[in-house]
């Protein structure tokens, strides 16, 4: 009895909880992450009663969660995948709808600009059409600043969402932590609280959204979470949870870097290829980055083809175009530590020295200077501001406002370049819309031959093909550093390179020598040389292909100076000595500072010692004929020497000093022979001209051998002293200077002397001297071997840099060394202007190129009807034969203001495949907004079909875990009646009790 | 298969406001008339909108290209008319000088005339458009062509350019006629059988000064002279005509290709009304399925039962 009293009763303390569990379903069924509960019940243990067991009820078991792990586990990652699409999506669209939009995209900004061009092509000298291009232009820079800084707008705001979602991943880690340290107090996840555990799979499947994890269970229900797989970063283990930081470059917009553990031992944390952060990371690597470089991309050949073609033209006042854009580097600059309003200007002066890093500057008020500091190598440097500011790494800076001591900027440039796009040129008469050359028909031609000119045709000539380029040579004028050099009439020794500047090449001959240079254009015009006749000429133009056998030699400019030059260069051939000027700095005399002085350094030449010749003969011989040499443009006479002479440099200098009046060089001579201690020789003799020194006897030291000298004057007329240095210096006496000086040795067999010298006559030099020049050029019958004579040696010198090559021959018989010394010129930076010239016809088959700027004809060619001209770049077609007579003139198009041709030009651009891949410029706009919404379009295909991988995962959920209130009402039912049939039992056994106590 | 309570409601849910969402976006395109609201919708297509604008754009420049050769060209086929009927005219006076019967009074009254025309002429070619550009220049448009020097001498200033327009993606346009070409001097072969050039306006000034001094040879020479200038322009008047016939037909040209463009953009942005107000009705027609069918399905709950 008491049994059935204890089996109804423990039945409906069982129903009541079943009851119970299920009012907490029906009671949860809005919960988030909550898992349906269940009752399970237990048979009571049968009692053995005799040989039979009699059941003693059911006991409640536990409440367990409905849960199945690899459905929550296909639920975690169909989310971590899912969720990666939609920030792919929205930032992507975003980009696509504001690039792609026809009032706020490029596109339209650039067809106006394009139609502008082209307008003002139709009507070039309207200063309304100028204007409206100016808008235009300033309309497309403008577009592209906006849209940069749009795109840098979705950048930032990217930035702070994956700053949010690391932040929060952080959150979550550390709330799962606490979960874990809970469930740390029991040993079987059985026993664990099922609400303690619904909780922990919410906090996973929010980690799972933020990014895919990695989850390792202990058998406690504790969890350990890696990043991504189980290779991945450790975030969170037992009671211990990793922070996550995140860093950006912003240089490099795709790049985001995510960083384990920031604030302990910051290390790289493994990639995150998927949930909500992934998508982040994955819109900017692939996305946003690719887009902001493309834009720049676009925007940097935008600039550099449109200013290509602005800068070849001619503006409306017929001056050369500039560059029409520019990009600024932009810079971020922040104010850690400021005590006014203080702003900085920066812009980039250099940008070849500009390097794009970071770096702070700080003003130090007691010193007045800027202090700066390196962002990325932590050199500290020091600036002394100037009115413009001060300058650094390629950048000038400059701050306006109130400066505090201690006010501090960091600058960190951004290397963004269509953020910076700018219109430079606002003045609407500089606009280059026409060509900068144009041809033009003398009025005057009988024939009715048009011409028409078209620009940058590969250059007829490129070079000559043989001789040495004389940067070969080395920069050293001295001969011995030369190279000896072989006479050739056929084949030219040396090139002189276009753009070479002071030029000068010097060869030594001897006087036997017939040795000569000749210089010439490859158009066949002889420059500097000697004149010779029609075969070594056909020979000259013979040897190097570079010479077209349509041109013909010319002498015209063959030696000429001045304004008769060739193309008026300053050429010399000869000897050339120029008198300089010198700027000093002089302190003042009343102590005011210092004042420029101009110093003028007069020309003065030292020759060499001059050449020894005798006459033996019983006539006067001839040394330098009559006008052989010519000395600043004076013939000089002939110099002869006497029967029986020697050649003397006092002789030569009187023969120069007869023209001074004229020449207005003065020459002096003198004769000077050093001996240094180590080559005197004591126990040695010597005659000096004849004359034996110390009379034989043997002389203790240098000052004795001075004295013994000394001693000898009135009949050697020379004289010694001891030098600084122990040796013996010996000279002419007064009035003797620049004699010959002999040496010889009474002794016959020895090769030297007393001074260590060879026993020979010494000839003395000339000092050549005057206030403005030494220039020796030479008559008809002069060669190099006349300025020999005179101890110089012979030189090419070009002052000024030719436009084209020169070649130079060394013609006559055998060789000598030959040294150049020269400037390079600097490329210049905007691209040099083409000649101008007019085209000559002296006959229908032959014409000659004038240059208008000198006046220089520069070639002389035949001509066949129907070909066209060519000279340099530049190429001239007729569309009939010129006549003699005719004249065709290439000139700047300057007050061709009614000219479009630079602006059909630019116009033409748009269609020009500019870009890679041969791409034009609004093509490739366009792919890049393209690519963006491909990227959008196919995340979306994505998104789309992984929501039904994740919409079955959750169906598969909540099949397990979902409540049901028709289940939950059914239970209720079915637990009611029990519970009733449980209270029936109770009853029952309550009555049978009674039916006991009843019996009487 | 059990579904959760929770889980009927949802999936209503999602269901409903996908619906309302094509609803909504069925009726933007109906109220904007346009296929694509934002470009995001079809970034391809988008693409191709973009190219097709840009094309239409460019036959719109072109257009306006065309008109301002249109406007040149009728300017100077205006002058060169008038040249022509003046030159005919002077021609009528050689042919009348020429005549015995003249004396050289009568020649000299006739030089006046003569001298007269000549101005005219030289008016007209200095004509400027309606931007004070001269029509006969060249491209030194801000230059007087025409104009004596210092010793009377009447020369050309201007230069040998041409202007040319783009008026299709194909062909430029020449929109000028140097003056050096319509007034061109011509090559006199003088009695010594050397040769020469003679200016235009030379030629009518040694045509008035023959008719003074009465010099018959030379008013002969004039008269053959004047036939010369005269076909230059006409000439010239024929290549104007001839370039203005171009304009014609380039315009027509381009009225097509710029209808061409317009189908294609139409075809590209515009929005099937018929078939947009059918997917309209079905879409409603689902959503009011969906929300009747939620609204019967969320009546059923086993506890409506339990009393």
């Amino acid at each position: 009895m008491s049994d059935i009293l204890s089996i109804g009763a423990g039945a409906t303390q069982l129903y009541r909880q079943s009851l119970a569990t299920v009012s907490n379903n029906i009671a949860n069924l809005n919960t988030e992450g909550y898992s349906r509960q269940v009752t399970s019940s237990a048979e009571g243990m049968p009692s053995e009663q005799g040989t039979v067991f009699i059941g003693t009820g059911a006991r409640l078991q536990g409440v367990t969660r409905a849960y199945d792990e690899f459905i929550e586990g296909s639920l975690r990652n169909s989310s971590s995948d899912l969720s990666t699409q939609e920030p792919m999506i929205e930032y992507a669209n975003r980009i696509v709808d504001l690039m792609g939009s026809q009032t706020s995209g490029l596109s339209n900004a650039m067809d106006k600009f394009f139609a502008t061009a082209s307008d003002l092509s139709a009507d070039p000298a309207s200063t309304v059409q100028r204007n409206m291009f100016v808008r235009d232009a300033e309309g497309l820079a403008s577009r592209f600043r906006e849209l940069a800084g749009h795109l840098s707008a979705i950048e930032v705001e990217a930035q702070s969402s994956i700053k949010l979602q690391v932040s929060m991943i952080n959150t979550l880690s550390a709330q799962l932590t606490t979960i874990n340290t809970q469930l740390g107090g029991k040993i079987s996840v059985d026993k664990q609280p099922p609400g303690l555990l619904d909780q922990r799979d919410q906090v996973l499947r929010d980690l799972a959204n933020i990014s895919k994890i990695h989850i390792a269970e202990l058998p406690s229900g504790e969890v350990s979470v890696r990043l991504g797989s189980s290779a991945g970063s450790l975030l969170v283990e037992g009671k211990k949870s990793l922070d996550l930081g995140v860093s950006f470059d912003a240089s490099d917009p795709g790049r985001v870097d995510i960083v384990l553990d920031p604030f302990g031992e910051p290390r790289a944390a493994s990639t995150v290829t998927s949930g909500v952060l992934g998508g982040l990371i994955n819109f900017r690597s692939q996305t946003l980055g690719p887009a902001m470089d493309g834009f720049d991309y676009l925007a940097q050949t935008v600039v550099k083809e449109i200013n290509q073609i602005h800068t070849s033209g001619l503006d409306a006042r017929g001056v050369r175009g500039t560059d029409l854009f520019k990009i600024d580097a932009v810079f971020d600059v922040t104010s850690p530590a400021v005590s006014t309003n203080v702003t900085l200007d920066i812009e980039v002066i250099d940008p070849a020295a500009f390097k794009f890093s970071p770096f702070e500057v700080r003003w130090m008020g007691t010193d007045k200077v800027w202090r700066i500091e390196d962002g990325k190598t932590g050199v500290v440097t020091f600036a002394t501001p100037d009115a413009d500011g001060f300058s650094y790494s390629g950048l000038q800076v400059n701050a306006s406002g109130r400066i505090n001591d201690g006010d501090t900027f960091k600058i960190e440039p951004r290397d963004r370049p269509a953020a910076g796009f700018r219109l430079l040129q606002t003045d609407p008469l500089a606009i280059a819309a026409a060509e900068r050359l144009r041809v033009m028909a003398s009025e005057a031609n009988v024939s009715e031959s048009k011409v028409s000119l078209s620009y940058d045709q590969p250059l007829d000539f490129t070079g000559f093909n043989t001789g040495t380029d004389i940067y070969t040579l080395g920069n050293n004028a001295n001969t011995a550093a030369g190279i000896a050099t072989t006479a050739s009439h056929v084949t030219p020794a040396f090139i002189i390179p276009k753009g070479a500047d002071k030029v000068a090449l010097m060869m030594e001959v001897p006087l036997d020598s017939n040795l000569r240079f000749q210089v010439m254009t490859h158009e066949g015009v002889h420059v500097l040389g000697h004149g010779i006749d029609t075969d070594t000429q056909a020979a000259l133009m013979s040897g190097d292909a570079a010479f077209s056998a349509v041109d013909s030699y010319s002498s015209t400019y063959l030696n000429t100076v001045g304004a008769d030059a060739y193309q008026d260069l300053d050429m010399t051939y000869g000897f050339l000595a120029r008198s300089a000027e010198r700027q000093d700095w002089v302190p003042n005399a009343d102590g005011s500072g210092v004042s420029a002085q101009t110093t003028t350094i007069d020309a003065q030449v030292d020759t060499g010692a001059i050449a020894l010749q005798n006459n033996p003969s019983l006539v006067d011989i001839e040394l330098i004929a009559q006008d052989a040499l010519v000395l600043n443009g004076i013939a000089l006479s002939q110099l002869t020497l006497a029967a029986g002479d020697n050649s003397t440099a006092s002789a030569m200098a009187a023969w120069l000093n007869a023209g001074t009046s004229a020449t207005g060089v003065t020459a002096t001579a003198s004769n000077t022979i050093e001996a240094s201690a180590e080559e005197i020789d004591l126990l040695e003799q010597m005659r000096i001209n004849g004359v034996l020194i110390g009379n034989g006897s043997l002389l203790e030291n240098v000052d004795e051998l001075a004295a013994a000298i000394n001693a000898e004057i009135s009949t050697t007329n020379v004289i010694a002293y001891v030098s600084r240095e122990g040796g013996i210096v010996i000279t002419n006496a007064v009035g003797h200077e620049g004699e010959n000086i002999s040496l010889s040795n009474p002794d016959n067999s020895a090769t030297s002397n007393m001074l260590g010298q060879p026993n020979q006559t010494f000839t003395g030099s000339l000092q050549l001297h005057s206030t403005d020049q030494v220039r020796f050029t030479f008559g008809a019958n002069g060669q190099p071997a006349d300025l020999a004579v005179l101890g110089l040696r012979t030189g090419i010198y070009i002052n000024g840099a030719p436009d084209e090559d020169m070649a130079v021959f060394v013609t006559g018989t055998g060789s000598a060394n030959i040294a150049a010394g020269f400037a390079k010129s600097q490329t210049a930076s905007q691209p040099a202007d083409e000649p101008q010239f007019r085209v000559d016809f002296s006959s229908a088959t032959r014409y000659s190129i004038t240059d208008t700027a000198t006046n220089t004809v520069v070639a002389n060619r035949s001509y066949t009807a129907g070909d066209d001209i060519h000279y340099k770049s530049l190429t001239l077609s007729f569309d009939s034969a010129p006549v003699s007579g005719d004249r065709y003139i290439v000139d700047s198009n300057q007050d061709g203001i009614g000219n479009n041709g630079n602006m059909l030009t630019l116009v033409a651009l748009q269609d020009k495949p500019v870009l890679a891949n041969g791409r034009t410029l609004s093509e490739g706009y366009i792919d890049l907004v393209s690519t963006v919404g491909n990227k959008a379009t196919l995340a979306k295909i994505s998104q789309d079909a992984l929501q039904v991988v994740y919409d079955q995962a959750v169906q598969s959920k909540d099949q397990v875990s979902g409540v049901s209130l028709d289940q939950e009402a059914a239970d209720l039912i079915r637990l009611q009646q029990a519970y009733q049939a449980s209270a029936q039992i109770i009853q029952m056994s309550s009555k049978i009790f009674d039916s006991i106590l009843g019996i009487r | 298969m059990k579904i959760s309570t929770g889980q009927i409601f949802d999936r209503a849910v999602t269901q409903m406001s996908t619906q309302q969402t094509k609803v909504a976006e069925m009726q933007a395109k109906l109220a904007s008339g346009k296929q694509i609201l934002q470009t995001s919708d079809d970034p391809d297509k988008a693409g191709l909108i973009q190219r097709l604008n840009t094309a239409y754009n460019r036959q719109e420049t072109y257009e306006s290209g065309l008109n301002s050769v249109d406007d040149r060209l009728i300017g100077e086929e205006t002058a060169l008319m008038a040249t022509d009927n003046i030159l005919q005219r002077i021609r009528e006076l050689a042919v009348r000088a020429s005549s015995d019967t003249l004396s050289g009074a009568d020649r000299e009254i006739l030089s006046f005339e003569v001298s007269a025309l000549k101005d005219s002429l030289l008016a007209l070619a200095n004509t400027q458009d309606i931007s004070g550009n001269y029509v006969f220049a060249g491209s030194a448009v801000q230059t007087e062509p025409f104009a004596a020097d210092a010793s009377g001498d009447m020369s050309y200033k201007g230069d040998q350019s041409y202007v040319a327009v783009d008026v299709s993606e194909q062909r430029r346009l020449t929109m000028n006629r140097p003056g050096s070409e319509v007034f061109s001097s011509l090559v006199r072969h003088e009695s010594d059988g050397t040769s020469r050039r003679v200016n235009f306006f030379a030629v009518i000034e040694d045509f008035s000064s023959a008719l003074q001094s009465n010099n018959t040879a030379n008013i002969q020479r004039s008269l053959g002279e004047v036939d010369q200038l005269s076909a230059t322009i006409s000439v010239s008047l024929a290549d104007v005509g001839s370039r203005l016939s171009v304009v014609d037909s380039q315009r027509d040209i381009l009225a097509d290709t710029k209808l061409r463009y317009q189908t294609l953009l139409s075809n590209a942005t515009d929005l099937d009304y018929a078939s947009a107000v059918t997917e309209l009705s079905a879409e409603l027609l689902s959503m009011e399925a969906v929300q009747s069918s939620f609204a019967k399905i969320s009546q059923l709950s086993l506890f409506n039962y339990i009393r």
